[in-house]
């Protein structure tokens, strides 16, 4: 019996459903509600259910979709958002699917059928026993992390192994959490979810940038989905919709440097060294001017912060060194160039090429370091944590010694730091949201 | 190199030697209109943004222009050219390329040779490097054929044939990369990272080939510093020499299961004898690399095709002065 693409899976195709835009615009609405609630819910047809009920369950899921998809997109931030909260619900429906064959059926839509085989097809391809030739009974699951995952016991199969090309799944290649065997990766379902998720988004966004021209070239549906687009707006003003952090107000300009407790330790070094030595490489330098564009300065704030740091300018007027410079900070900004958005690096990117405080400063550096910020703390929880933060270290574990430093200078746990963004995010949330909240239940 | 590199000497050898038939089954026909090309000519000076229309042109290029060296780039959706560079033109394809050079090893190289300089005894760091990328590229990634060429002067270039990988973006050729690197901040820090237990090829190749190699070269002092009981450290390196075909399971008997001995162990293998590579020419995917059968205008040797990696010896390689003999 052949399997077919469960109607949870949004991208395929919808087949023949008429358009209803009234009714559309309220599915929509409820669907938007539902995200806004945070509400990740199942579609499958119970026992009880006739076939004209079904149907119309399903134009509600389809419907809703579709209208959302239109809504967004002519604005790129709105895209991102639905691209995000549709990515979740995705993933959710991905993990808790009860059939196993389901699952197979989405990897084969997303990755295309002959990029995606079970084990028991690879067996017979290459004539082998993937399990007993590598004996894969060895490699125990880590059942416990998946349980305690944010959809916790609901996940279901993630420890039964599949095998998908290499080239689809970059990213799990890339960790090494992969049994590569003749082109193919032989993987646990638990292993590749994130990046079957961050396909699923990538083909979203694709498929909202081509419906940016249908709405474009008819003013009618434009209008049609405005009341929606209006909605998603204010939500948008109210709530964060990206990780971009001028959003959760570090500051503006200059300002921002008066909060350094909100700057991860590759940051503070980077700036410390550009003060004192006044030049960063190459690297280095994009490292802290990506970083900056995201805690909320301008072209213009890193034009004057740059001039007035480095010393490649001595004699040089400030028109002149933006002529000479400002190339490369505007192609932070993606305004000249490939007109990309740039983000700063991720930590594992870091320790590979760009700065990492703990990867590439000297261990004794380091602990003098903390030990001079921290004088006036405990000196014996100062002392367990440089002892945890040079085991850490030692054992090439950059982003948990970041955590556990993190944890030191806030109290609040973070296993391992995965981006100087992500550090930001959360010591802003420990040094200011909080303290605002308590400070509004006080007044 | 033995004599001076004249204008002569470098149009005669692309004149009448540089065998461009043989070059263009590397390249392929197609598009090779659109593709780039880069060259140091004359006075050290580096042009590239150019495109030929086709095979002709190229050679009466580089026998006009007193080529020091060639280098052949990405193919675009355009011709190259001063009027239309890469960076304005759409990138289309380009080869999979590996480069090791003998350079990247002096953090660990214990010959006493340093940059350029090699002996029998460092290079041998390149051919395990070759011979450790092939065997993955085969039996892990399935690819069908990887071709290694003399870069000229202190290193070897892999280029994986398969069509497929022409097309690989950044993401996938850095996802390959990663795959295949332990050793990160090569030239500082130099952390090892742990190898992993899911990734089983990967691991049973570094214990058959890289452990095998640094055991090969190991004494008992250097085992004992490691916390290898004497008793132990005298049969690992006793015993070693004896394998025929050693591989993991080998090893596993061989190395006493004791976590930490094995962590530590593992960490100094991969820091001295683990492939190192030049990680920016397999991922920029508009780079040049130099043309298999160019003349190195600093050595005057050829990047010949290496037939055999593990018998390989720099010195072998031809200079431009023995082809015209």
């Amino acid at each position: 019996m052949s399997i077919e693409i469960p109607d949870w899976y949004v991208l395929k195709d919808p087949g023949e459903i008429s358009v209803d835009v009234d009714n559309w615009n309220r599915f929509a609405d409820t669907r938007l509600q539902r995200f806004i609630d945070e509400d990740l819910w199942s579609i499958s047809k119970p026992s009880w259910m006739d076939d004209d009920e079904w149907y119309l369950t399903k134009v509600e899921e389809m419907g809703g979709h579709l209208l959302l998809r239109l809504a967004v997109s002519k604005d790129p931030r709105l895209t991102s958002w639905l691209v995000e909260v549709e990515g979740d619900l995705f993933e959710f429906r991905f993990v808790s699917s009860p059939s196993f064959d389901q699952k197979i059926k989405v990897l084969e839509e997303l990755y295309e059928k002959e990029n995606v085989k079970t084990i028991q097809e690879i067996d017979k391809l290459f004539k082998i026993n993937i399990y007993k030739h590598f004996n894969l009974a060895d490699v125990p699951f880590k059942s416990s992390r998946y349980s305690k995952s944010k959809f916790g016991s609901l996940v279901k199969d993630l420890d039964r192994r599949i095998a998908v090309k290499f080239h689809k799944i970059p990213s799990v290649v890339s960790a090494k959490k992969v049994l590569l065997f003749n082109g193919w990766g032989i993987v646990r379902l638990a292993d590749i979810r994130l990046a079957v998720k961050r396909e699923f988004e990538k083909q979203l966004k694709i498929i909202i940038e081509k419906s940016k021209d249908l709405v474009e070239a008819n003013k009618s549906l434009d209008n049609t989905v405005k009341p929606i687009r209006d909605k998603i707006t204010e939500i948008a003003r109210k709530t964060k919709l990206s990780s971009d952090l001028s959003t959760l107000g570090i500051g503006e300009g200059e300002e921002i440097f008066s909060k350094p407790e909100l700057f991860p330790p590759c940051i503070l070094e980077l700036l410390g060294i550009l003060r004192s030595k006044g030049h960063l490489s190459h690297v280095e330098n994009w490292q802290l001017g990506t970083f900056l564009k995201k805690a909320g300065m301008t072209i213009e704030d890193q034009q004057r912060f740059w001039y007035n740091n480095s010393v490649d300018n001595v004699g040089m007027s400030f028109d002149e060194f933006v002529r000479r410079v400002g190339y490369q900070i505007k192609h932070i900004y993606g305004e000249v160039g490939g007109g990309i958005d740039y983000s700063p690096p991720s930590c594992k990117t870091c320790i590979n090429g760009y700065f990492c405080y703990w990867a590439h400063k000297k261990l004794e550096d380091i602990s003098e370091d903390i030990k001079t910020l921290m004088k006036d703390r405990d000196q014996k929880v100062v002392d367990r944590a440089i002892e945890d933060i040079s085991r850490l270290i030692i054992n090439q574990r950059f982003q948990e010694a970041c955590g556990r430093y993190f944890r030191l200078l806030t109290g609040w746990q973070i296993r391992r730091v995965l981006h100087m963004l992500s550090y930001t995010t959360k010591a802003y949330k420990r040094f200011y949201t909080k303290k605002d909240q308590k400070k509004d239940k006080e007044k | 190199m033995n004599e001076k590199l004249t204008d002569e000497i470098l149009a005669k050898y692309y004149v009448e030697k540089f065998p461009m038939d043989y070059f263009m089954s590397f390249v392929g026909l197609s598009n090779f209109q659109n593709r780039e090309f880069g060259f140091v000519v004359g006075d050290n000076r580096f042009v590239r943004n150019i495109s030929f229309s086709n095979t002709d042109k190229l050679k009466d290029f580089m026998v006009q222009n007193s080529v020091q060296h060639a280098y052949v780039g990405a193919v675009y959706d355009k011709p190259p050219s001063r009027e239309n560079p890469i960076q304005r033109i759409k990138w289309k394809a380009r080869e999979f390329i590996y480069d090791i050079d003998i350079d990247e090893y002096d953090l660990v190289r214990t010959c006493g040779c340093h940059g350029d300089v090699y002996c029998k005894d460092c290079w041998s760091l390149v051919q395990e490097a070759a011979s450790f990328i092939d065997k993955t590229m085969k039996e892990d990634f399935g690819f069908k054929e990887v071709i290694w060429f003399f870069s000229g002067r202190r290193g070897v270039h892999g280029w994986v044939m398969d069509k497929i990988t022409h097309d690989f973006d950044q993401a996938q050729r850095v996802a390959i990369l990663n795959y295949l690197t332990f050793i990160h901040d090569e030239k500082r820090s130099q952390s090892i990272e742990e190898i992993p237990n899911e990734a089983k090829p990967l691991r049973n190749r570094i214990y058959a080939l890289v452990a095998k190699a640094y055991l090969d070269r190991a004494t008992p002092e250097s085992l004992k510093e490691l916390g290898i009981s004497t008793r132990k450290a005298n049969e690992i390196v006793a015993r070693i020499k004896t394998f025929e075909n050693f591989d993991h399971n080998d090893y596993n008997i061989l190395i006493p299961n004791d976590t930490i001995i094995r962590r530590k162990l593992s960490s100094e293998f991969i820091l001295q004898r683990y492939p190192r590579i030049d990680r920016k020419v397999t991922m920029d995917t508009r780079r040049v690399s130099r043309m298999p059968y160019s003349i190195h205008g600093k050595t005057g040797q050829i990047a010949i095709v290496i037939k055999d990696i593990d018998n390989f010896y720099p010195d072998s390689a031809p200079t431009v002065w023995d082809t015209m003999m």
